[in-house]
């Protein structure tokens, strides 16, 4: 938890310097935060590669890890189904379109943007942010009660990169492969089904 | 996508090489962390700095909100299921 409550307050110390309005002109911080990523990525991946366990994952679950992204797909899309059903002013698409971002907030609210409205894409993007953070700060709490797939279901698209460090940390560094799989099926989905929803 | 799968493939082949260098896994892992607070940060900074955000955060967030938690939610109890039934055998 300690853990968590250190990476939430660097989350919100970057709103508050966001809001602030103090930050020098010029910078763009949205590349700045891809190479962060890509550095994250690099160093994830050393800690993947450097644990002999990772690999015992792919011999021992198999074919089984095929049912983890389809799991991640069902639950989320019931789960945004309901909201629509409890907020009037969502429809049952723009609610699905939303949550089949899978936490790629990023792309999702691209996409939704441009196939729909400005403000839906918003809700992607706070939605689909939500989603990361609640996995960062949540895992550790979900995987004890809902068992070492919790992690890798809430991050969904994020549990390839952003969330990976966390998962694996939690769950074991076993999961991380079962993570990267999942987590990369659920990225390559994200454009396709948010185009399908919104164009159907 | 395809950069940041090189920039992973690319870290697991180093830590490939370093397996039996503890001390290394342990700086990696401190590393790691600090990259983890510096993408919080600046993520901080792109959800601040976006005026349509703010403006409209009641509205936007109380539906951003509900789809979050109804998506987590929705995956995480289908996960327990199938961890319950396919994986748990296999944890030692």
């Amino acid at each position: 938890m300690r853990s968590s409550l250190i990476i939430f307050s660097f989350f919100v110390a970057g709103v508050l310097v966001g809001l602030s309005g103090k930050l020098p002109s010029g910078y763009d911080f949205d590349k700045f935060g891809s190479y962060a990523l890509y550095l994250l990525m690099f160093l994830a991946g050393i800690s993947i590669g450097s644990n002999k366990n990772s690999w015992k994952v792919l011999a021992t679950h198999n074919y089984k890890i095929i049912w983890v992204p389809l799991t991640i797909i069902l639950g989320t899309l019931t789960g945004s189904a309901l909201v629509a059903l409890v907020i009037p002013t969502l429809t049952l698409l723009e609610s699905l379109a939303v949550g089949a971002g899978f936490g790629y907030y990023s792309l999702s609210s691209v996409f939704i943007t441009q196939l729909h409205s400005h403000s839906l894409g918003v809700v992607a993007l706070l939605s689909n942010i939500f989603r990361e953070v609640a996995t960062l700060l949540a895992t550790p709490i979900m995987v004890r009660y809902f068992g070492n797939l919790a992690g890798i279901a809430s991050g969904g698209a994020t549990a390839m990169d952003t969330t990976l460090p966390v998962i694996s940390h939690y769950s074991g560094k076993e999961y991380a492969i079962i993570a990267v799989f999942s987590g990369i099926v659920l990225t390559i989905l994200v454009p396709f089904l948010v185009t399908f929803i919104l164009t159907v | 996508m395809i950069a940041i799968l090189v920039v992973l493939s690319a870290g697991i082949l180093l830590g490939l090489l370093i397996v039996k260098k503890p001390k290394l896994h342990l700086f990696n892992n401190h590393l790691l962390n600090w990259a983890i607070y510096l993408l919080l940060f600046l993520l901080g900074i792109s959800v601040g700095t976006n005026r349509e955000v703010i403006q409209n955060i009641g509205k936007i967030g109380y539906e951003a909100i509900a789809i979050g938690i109804f998506s987590i939610a929705g995956s995480v109890l289908l996960s327990a299921i199938l961890f319950k039934f396919l994986f748990k055998q296999d944890e030692k």
